[in-house]
């Protein structure tokens, strides 16, 4: 019997296809249908999407938290990484950074001058966003206090938009990875950025009270470290707006 | 299931979080994995619970699931699903497999069974559906769900959590292969009509 032909019948038996109750004879013979006739597979896939909800209605339990420990350790997480750039790192550098104020002299007048050519030019790249405009947030600074990252959110849609200035060298082992660091809070990952020399980090939204950004080479995944940056920060700037 | 009260759905157009988290961990950032597991651990964790019925199998669940949404986060595609949806597939998948080695590894060895749940699989039947975090179709999903009759409802839910065929589920229940059959058939029979007029 042609199933295709009976849409009651094809439907009741995809939706207990779909359902795992049919064995045997049944299930082989819609195995076998299925991969002939693009009709069952369309009644089947129907099915299967509707039932998935059920694994979404269930009654949620905390697991212990040696269940991300696993996790971890399932992923290799675990064993602790080489600096990843020349220079060593030390875990509480970037806290020096946020400290001294002679890194920030001159960002801010940069910004002003820069924020209106940026703003016509950061998308571009990426055909589906052209129609939403990114609004310029950050100046990022390399050390020698040069623009090295021009930093920018596209709010329609929902992603940091990362465009380097910088010259700075990275091996293929070496990627560069943006954080956000909160006013008294650790920093906090906006996204790796890699080593392009434009990204889009999705994001659903800046996060709040973060007066700076700053940027560290990492190894390739990103920092190791979950409290922050593993490797040295090597560009950072204010915060200048915090979008809607 | 009783009847629960709507929790209030997401706006339409409001981005899901967890999209833009596993847009992150598509890119390898470890933290966008740790944000989806400290926001989707109890759900996901439930899940498995639900399914395998043994903590320890559910914690090696949970855990073999954060591993493939690490490696697969690439392939999502929000347009097929809700990252809830995608993520609680997942689980199902990896627990289902876990219950497969266990049945496996049961008969291999002939050791008596042990498999009295340590979590009771039952307890949640009359009780209301959880829409937390729950995406738009699992929400309508649970509005068609409460206009079954409470014993298709159980057989259609079992089923599908614990992939059980109509005889599986008939032991399980305890009730005739042929009331199972019916159970099942009006209640997606009932689905059907009931999903279809709303959306």
């Amino acid at each position: 019997m042609n199933l295709a032909r009976h849409p009651d019948l094809l439907d009741r038996m995809a939706a207990q296809y779909a359902l795992g109750v049919l064995r045997g004879g049944a299930r082989r013979r819609m195995d076998q249908l299925a991969r002939q006739e693009p009709a069952v597979r369309a009644a089947v896939a129907r099915w299967q999407t509707r039932l998935a909800g059920v694994a979404e209605l269930q009654t949620p339990a905390v697991p212990v938290e040696a269940v991300w420990c696993g996790i971890e350790s399932r992923l290799g997480w675990k064993a602790a990484p080489a600096p990843a750039a020349g220079e060593p790192a030390h875990p509480d550098g970037w806290r020096h950074l946020w400290r001294s104020t002679t890194f920030w002299r001159g960002a801010t007048a940069a910004m002003a001058a820069i924020a209106v050519v940026a703003v016509v030019g950061t998308m571009g790249r990426w055909p589906a966003q052209r129609q939403s405009p990114a609004t310029v947030v950050a100046l990022l600074q390399s050390k020698q206090a040069q623009a090295a990252m021009l930093v920018s959110w596209d709010a329609a849609g929902r992603a940091l938009v990362v465009r380097r200035l910088d010259d700075l060298p990275l091996t293929d082992q070496q990627v560069l990875q943006l954080w956000a660091l909160p006013e008294g809070g650790k920093p906090q990952s906006l996204g790796v950025i890699g080593r392009a020399r434009e990204a889009r980090l999705p994001l659903a939204a800046l996060p709040a009270n973060v007066p700076a950004l700053a940027v560290s080479v990492e190894p390739p995944g990103g920092s190791r470290n979950p409290d922050g940056p593993s490797g040295p920060v090597v560009f950072q700037g204010a915060l200048l707006k915090t979008p809607a | 299931m009783a009847l629960s009260p709507e929790s209030p759905s997401p706006l339409p157009d409001a981005p899901d979080p967890f999209a833009a988290l596993l847009g992150r961990v598509a890119m390898g950032d470890r933290l966008a994995l740790r944000a989806i597991y400290d926001q989707a651990a109890p759900k996901l964790f439930g899940l498995a619970l639900r399914i395998t019925g043994k903590r320890d199998w559910a914690e090696d669940v949970v855990q073999e699931s954060f591993v493939s949404i690490w490696h697969h986060a690439g392939d999502y595609r929000p347009q097929l699903a809700a990252p809830m949806t995608w993520m609680t597939t997942i689980v199902r998948n990896r627990a289902l497999d876990c219950l497969r080695r266990a049945n496996a590894a049961r008969l291999a060895s002939a050791t008596p069974l042990d498999d009295a749940p340590e979590a009771d699989l039952e307890d949640h039947h009359d009780g209301p559906a959880e829409l937390a975090q729950a995406s738009e179709q699992a929400r309508a999903l649970n509005r068609c769900l409460q206009r079954l009759d409470q014993p298709q409802r159980e057989a259609v839910v079992l089923a599908y959590l614990q992939d059980l065929s109509h005889a599986e589920l008939a032991e399980r229940l305890r009730v005739p292969l042929g009331t199972i059959k019916s159970w099942i058939r009006r209640g997606l029979e009932k689905l059907r009509s009931c999903l279809e007029a709303t959306t």
